[in-house]
């Protein structure tokens, strides 16, 4: 397979998980509760890891971070740090579930790890940000709140992954471990 | 859909959720340790701890005297003597940043937080 294929499929990727950034800040309500929301964005994460290396996906979402924050307007603003730290932390855990236990656990419980670790590192980020702990008293609100969203995104990506699977069209990606 | 593992994730989920409720709510009181510090002609002069009850006597030059109260994480002035006791009627102040002035006196009363950007009561995303 060739190498510009792959460059053009990781960037439909991309552009996948820009849209789906924009339209989740955009268009869905923000909650009452500042740092609760559903993390669309991860949905693109989760179906790369069927098809990308972990490599590509941390590049994935570098891009992603920082073109989606040119987007909206808040590159290098608070919620960009949040995010950041989010981000990558949540991408290291569902990188690590998905290489030491694959098979047995699904997309929807990788997605659930990266929804918890998303909300601890975006609290990380703020406690460093701000140098208070009352930041923390969010933790168990955000914990609640990552299962039915890490829900939603896991079934979501599962879906996507069986329907992508079933055109065959991109299976030519498929990584020789998965 | 959902595997052993999955279901076990939610599950671990749902009692850090738990266990983290009364961590989480003690952190939040650690990180809000306040002192009333006192300002004498823009001075300060002194620092005391909210948490713990007790009165301070606070004497200006002239033999005149402001007694503060610290009460219930709150702060008072219970006597002063100067002539108009705005202070006594500035009530009782709890939150970082409020003061109380006696202006005759040149005496301020401010709560500080131990945190520096206490100042910062939100960020919006």
């Amino acid at each position: 397979m060739s190498r510009s294929s792959r460059l053009a499929i990781f960037s439909m990727f991309l552009a996948f998980g820009l849209i789906l950034q924009a339209v989740e800040a955009i268009y869905l309500p923000s909650l009452p509760i500042p740092g609760i929301k559903l993390g669309l964005a991860n949905m693109v994460v989760l179906m790369m890891l069927v098809y990308f290396t972990p490599l590509e996906i941390f590049l994935h979402v570098i891009a992603r971070l920082v073109l989606s924050s040119l987007i909206l307007g808040s590159f290098l603003g608070p919620a960009f740090y949040f995010s950041t730290g989010g981000a990558f932390l949540s991408l290291i855990a569902i990188v690590v579930f998905h290489k030491l236990l694959y098979p047995r656990i699904s997309l929807i419980g990788l997605s659930l790890v990266g929804a918890t670790f998303h909300n601890i590192g975006q609290l990380t980020v703020a406690f460093l940000l701000v140098k208070t702990a009352a930041v923390y008293m969010q933790l168990p609100l955000l914990l609640f709140a990552s299962v039915p969203m890490g829900l939603i995104i896991g079934i979501a990506a599962n879906y996507s992954v069986e329907r992508l699977s079933k055109t065959g069209q991109l299976n030519h990606l498929t990584i020789k471990s998965g | 859909m959902l595997t052993k593992i999955d279901k076990t994730i939610i599950v671990i989920i749902m009692i850090a959720a738990l266990v983290s409720l009364p961590l989480a709510i003690s952190a939040s009181s650690a990180g809000n340790a306040k002192k009333i510090l006192v300002y004498k002609s823009g001075k300060k002069i002194a620092s005391y701890s909210i948490e713990e009850d007790r009165m301070v006597k606070v004497k200006d030059a002239n033999g005149g005297y402001c007694l503060l109260k610290i009460q219930d994480s709150k702060v008072y002035v219970a006597k002063s003597t100067c002539p108009l006791k705005i202070c006594q009627k500035q009530g009782r102040i709890e939150k970082a940043g409020q003061s109380i002035i006696c202006a005759p006196m040149r005496l301020m009363y401010q709560i500080e937080s131990t945190n520096n950007n206490s100042s910062l009561d939100a960020i919006n995303e």
